[in-house]
């Protein structure tokens, strides 16, 4: 039909109430006039109104004709289904907040889950045109790595074509800074170190005062001027626009507040948002634990991220090619004096090989993304699936429902409904509900995602993620609400299509269908599967933890303080004089607190849970006399060890058995003998067979050194919880040999472990109050943190885990419950007729059991078939344990047979107790 | 006959229409039983749903009048698009008519 034509449709069936008037007013008259007329040829007017209505013809079929014309009936009717479905909702809340409960729960799950992984993997960063932003990585021995040297930084700005380079501070080199406004200590903010041309390459642009700009970028120590972000002005400055151009003092330096970034822009680190940037030449100023890297720079420290913008007609490897030799040309210079390495090995792992790519970061960078993907996308299966088993509750629940209106939509459909119009009336209850618990679920959706990403927090930088809704999450929720409403009101409603008019007027069981309940005892069986699985699941990350965590040694965790104490200077022992002023103050430090009542004992160390040692070891020959290492007719063996620098009493304070003798204040004095202590993981290995204590190992490296073992340690992971133990070489602080000095304290009290906290951190500030001071936390949350993806694994997949085993228990009983209804006669019948009542709890019995072994039965091929599928990313997520792992199936297999068979006792004992008397006179 | 063949009463009205310029229901009832000369008697109250559609259809348009016996109703008059729907609709017939005769001629 014309577009006029259409129009004229809709505008009709807009104002049905005013076509109606319309039409009764025409009605009326023609009626009157059609009376008049026989009125004219004599009849009386009584005669002459129903003469007028015969040749009418009936009034109301006529107006349904009319209303038919008009096309707004399904419209009206729709409306008043919707009327009618809110009054019988109303009428049964019980029914009505159970499902609706099911599916905000589970919607409200889904969608949570989803949010995280949209803002963590999927949403664009909010710049200017983030498609087009690239990561400039670097192809090393086939690993995809990032972060450059500043000169690399200098070198590859100037020599780009066909685009634009900008830089910033690596997350692996997190800027921690003290801002002070007055005297005391203030937990520290975050920075970022940014080039002169960073906001203009993004296209930022300020809500107040100015950015950070090329003229910021010249001279080295010269430009003192810092941009708050937005969260930060709101904490701090209340959003007060005096705050541009006050003055803020950053690890002791004078810094000037140019201006505020706008609050949506967070940097490029997806879970991370720094609180103030500062320009690339006030490093020093703001990093005084490492020293200055661009006037020294040293090679390892590729602490520049470097970002591009390319030009549009250019493509990505045609910048990044000539940029290659530029950068080795660039690292030779920066490795000039060094050998420069002949064997090929060595010259790939020195970086001469490494090939320049751009990676696409629309969606950001994200350390987060790499820690937690796999795990939201399997936290979204699980709580996928305990949304399907609710569902099948809720058709279950509808489908009884429907049986209990049976007279009523036979007797409609007797009159003359359409099938199609009562089958309407049940959809659109079915879509109330579907409606209104998509709502409540993204309401509760909004609380989980909040309350989740504290949970991932906890002992850590608080996670920065914009959670706020959008296009794609709105979506998600429109369209699981959709497909859960389809899913739990078909079968309801195909049931209508399906009904017997006769039978289901007189409500007698017609012989077979109904009452086998098959559709029904289907769908448990469905649920009892997706339970299983879900229970195997929860075992499996549950044990993960559990292994991760397990307590090898005795201390309490709670009650060991850890902290980072990184004074000015530390990360450079090698400037003569180092070594010895840290070791003062440390030494200092730990006889101040060893003095404070309560605390038990205190010590340091260079590795803790949170700041795991890389792991690169160094090799070690058991043995003594310099010959060398690879000579095999020597005797001696080398092994690989890590090194850690301690003081006395850290296996003490830590709770690390130990045999032999611990590090005493004369191990540390300067002309002492060098002695080490090692682990047992060092034992088995070097001394499988003999008694390591007295004997001299020597390290590698220039020059080589010999030291005597003194102790032998028990194996710890608290240096790095993930990896298996490792053999470890423990020396005094100032025999260790490296260039890091940054210790970590730790302190074992007695019990008051808040308040001494609070001394400690009081002693920390006072150690050196012009560097970032760290959080004091407990052992326990540093570990904790570790450990936040599995924890968050285990807590959710259990908690959902159970939440689906009740909904299946739940789904069996009703279904249980419904047969014994169903069936009451026969049941009757047969207790009458002598059956034994333990015969009839035995059918029930039998009954629960199929179905639960039914569901077994399915869930085993199929959870085969899922860990097969996936094993590359669940072997990554489980720790000492194999998806097949049996005894987690045994357990899981046995909780749910419990609950399937406390589902059935209830119906079970029901049928028990029917009384043939009373069932058989019921009808 | 009492019964009016399918369609043709949008004919029937597009035609009355077409003539007699605005009328009521009632007129258009009326004047097509007067030309019909007694062999049709439909109810007349069918006659509106068939208005509504020819309206939906743009071949009519209606306005508000009052009849002989002052009450509200709707003139529906013929608009341009309904005189041309109408010779079609005539061309139509005719040649059903025609061809049709044809048919029952035929021995």
């Amino acid at each position: 039909m014309s577009r006029g034509e259409w129009w004229k449709r809709m505008v009709t069936r807009a104002s049905p109430g005013a076509s109606e008037r319309n039409l009764d007013d025409d009605v009326r008259a023609h009626l009157e006039l059609l009376a008049a007329e026989h009125v004219r040829r004599g009849l009386t007017t009584e005669e002459a109104r129903l003469a007028a209505l015969r040749d009418f013809g009936g009034v109301e079929p006529m107006k349904e004709a009319y209303r038919d014309v008009r096309g707004s009936r399904w419209f009206e009717h729709v409306t008043r289904d919707l009327v009618y479905a809110g009054r019988a909702l109303r009428k049964s809340p019980g029914f009505t907040l159970a499902v609706v409960l099911t599916l905000a729960l589970g919607i409200g799950a889904n969608t949570a889950v989803f949010t995280l992984i949209d803002a963590l993997s999927w949403r664009s960063l909010p710049i200017r045109d983030p498609e087009s932003l690239q990561l400039v990585s670097r192809i090393r021995l086939g690993r995809t790595e990032t972060g450059f040297t500043y000169p690399q930084f200098q070198a590859l700005r100037e020599a780009v074509r066909g685009g634009e380079l900008a830089g910033y501070s690596s997350s692996a080199f997190p800027l921690m800074l003290t801002a002070t406004v007055t005297d005391g200590v203030e937990p520290p903010i975050s920075g970022q170190i940014v080039s002169g041309n960073y906001f203009n390459l993004l296209g930022v642009v300020p809500q107040l005062g100015r950015l950070i700009g090329p003229d910021d970028d010249r001279v080295p120590n010269a430009h003192p001027v810092v941009v708050l972000s937005d969260g930060y002005w709101r904490r701090r400055f209340a959003r007060a626009s005096s705050v541009v151009g006050s003055t803020l003092l950053l690890s002791g330096a004078r810094f000037d507040v140019i201006g505020v970034t706008p609050p949506e822009f967070f940097g490029v680190d997806v879970g991370l948002a720094p609180d103030v940037y500062v320009p690339m030449m006030m490093q020093a100023a703001v990093m005084p634990v490492v020293g200055d890297l661009l006037v020294k720079p040293s090679v390892n420290r590729t602490w520049v991220q470097l970002l591009a913008r390319i030009d549009a007609d250019v493509g990505p490897s045609q910048v990044a090619a000539p940029l290659e030799p530029v950068y080795r040309e660039s690292l030779t210079r920066s490795l000039a004096g060094a050998p420069l390495p002949s064997l090929p090995n060595m010259r790939a792992r020195f970086g001469y090989d490494d090939k320049i790519v751009f990676v696409s970061a629309a969606t950001g960078i994200s350390d987060l993304r790499l820690q937690f993907s796999t795990s939201l996308f399997i936290l979204l299966a699980i709580v996928g699936a305990v949304l399907l088993v609710g569902c099948v509750n809720i058709a279950n629940l509808l489908l009884v429902r429907a049986a209990a209106r049976r007279p009523e939509m036979a007797l409609r459909l007797a009159l003359g409904a359409s099938r199609w119009r009562v089958m309407q009336q049940v959809l659109v209850e079915g879509a109330v509900l579907g409606a209104v618990g998509g709502a409540a679920g993204l309401v509760l959706a909004y609380w989980l995602t909040r309350g989740l990403i504290a949970y991932a927090s906890t002992g850590r930088t608080p996670i920065a993620l914009d959670i706020s809704p959008d296009a794609r999450m709105l979506a998600f929720t429109v369209m699981t609400s959709l497909v859960c409403t389809l899913l739990f009101v078909c079968i309801p409603a195909l049931r209508v299509v399906r009904v017997d008019l006769l039978a289901a007027i007189k409500n007698v069981n017609a012989a077979g269908t109904f009452a086998r309940m098959r559709p029904g005892k289907l769908l448990v069986v469905a649920q009892v599967s997706l339970s299983l699985l879900l229970l195997v699941a929860a075992g499996l990350f549950i044990r993960t933890l559990a292994n991760l965590t397990r307590a090898d040694q005795d201390a309490a965790r709670d009650h060991v303080l850890v902290v980072r104490v990184e004074p000015r200077g530390s990360n450079q022992r090698g400037v003569p004089g180092t070594s010895e002023r840290l070791d003062r103050l440390y030494t200092e430090l730990m006889t101040r607190l060893r003095g404070v009542p309560g605390v038990r004992s205190a010590s340091m160390g260079n590795v803790s849970p949170g700041k795991p040692e890389s792991g690169a070891g160094s090799a070690i020959v058991v043995g003594g006399g310099t010959v060398r290492m690879d000579d095999p007719r020597s005797g001696n063996r080398p092994i690989t060890a890590s090194g850690q620098a301690i003081y006395p009493d850290y296996f003490k304070t830590l709770g690390i058995g130990l045999r032999g003798r611990d590090f005493s204040d004369a191990d540390q004095s300067a002309n002492a003998e060098p002695v080490c202590i090692v682990n047992e993981a060092f034992v088995r290995i070097a001394y499988p067979n003999e008694e390591p204590l007295g004997k001299i190992c020597t390290t590698s490296g220039v020059p080589r050194r010999a030291f005597t073992i003194v102790g032998v340690a028990d194996d710890s992971r608290y240096a790095n919880p993930r990896a298996p133990v490792q053999p470890v070489l423990y020396t005094p602080f100032l025999q260790a040999n490296t260039g890091r000095g940054q210790m970590i304290l730790y302190v074992r009290t007695d019990g008051e472990t808040a308040a001494i906290a609070a001394r400690v951190r009081d002693e920390v500030w006072k150690a050196d109050s012009t560097v970032p001071q760290f959080e004091v936390r407990t052992l326990a949350e540093e570990i904790d943190a570790v450990v936040v993806r599995e924890r968050l694994l285990a807590t959710l997949s259990t908690s959902f885990g159970v939440l689906g085993l009740i909904l299946t228990a739940i789904g069996l009983h009703g279904v249980l419950s419904f047969l014994v209804v169903q069936r009451v006669r026969e049941l009757a019948i047969r207790i009458a007729l002598g059956a034994p009542r333990v015969g009839v709890v035995a059918m029930v019995v039998r009954e629960a059991a199929v179905v639960v072994s039914a569901g077994a039965l399915v869930a085993v091929p199929l959870g085969l078939a899922i860990t097969r599928l996936s094993s590359r990313w669940l072997s990554e997520l489980l720790y000492g344990l194999t998806p097949d792992d049996g005894l987690t199936l045994a357990g899981a297999s046995l909780a749910l047979v419990v609950v399937g068979a406390i589902a059935a006792s209830l119906p079970a004992r029901r049928a028990s107790a029917v009384d043939p008397m009373v069932a058989l006179r019921a009808e | 006959m009492d019964e009016v063949p399918y369609g043709s009463l949008d004919l029937m009205i597009l035609k009355t229409l077409d003539g007699l310029g605005p009328l009521h229901g009632y007129g258009i009832a009326r004047r097509i039983e007067q030309v019909a000369e007694g062999s049709l008697a439909l109810n007349q109250g069918t006659i509106y749903p068939a208005l509504l559609r020819l309206e939906q259809k743009g071949w009519i348009k209606s306005e508000w009048g009052t009849s002989e016996n002052n009450r509200r109703a709707r003139f529906y008059s013929i608009t341009r698009t309904g005189k041309k729907q109408l010779a079609v609709e005539t061309d139509l017939w005719q040649q059903t008519m025609a061809m049709m005769k044809r048919l029952l001629e035929q021995p």
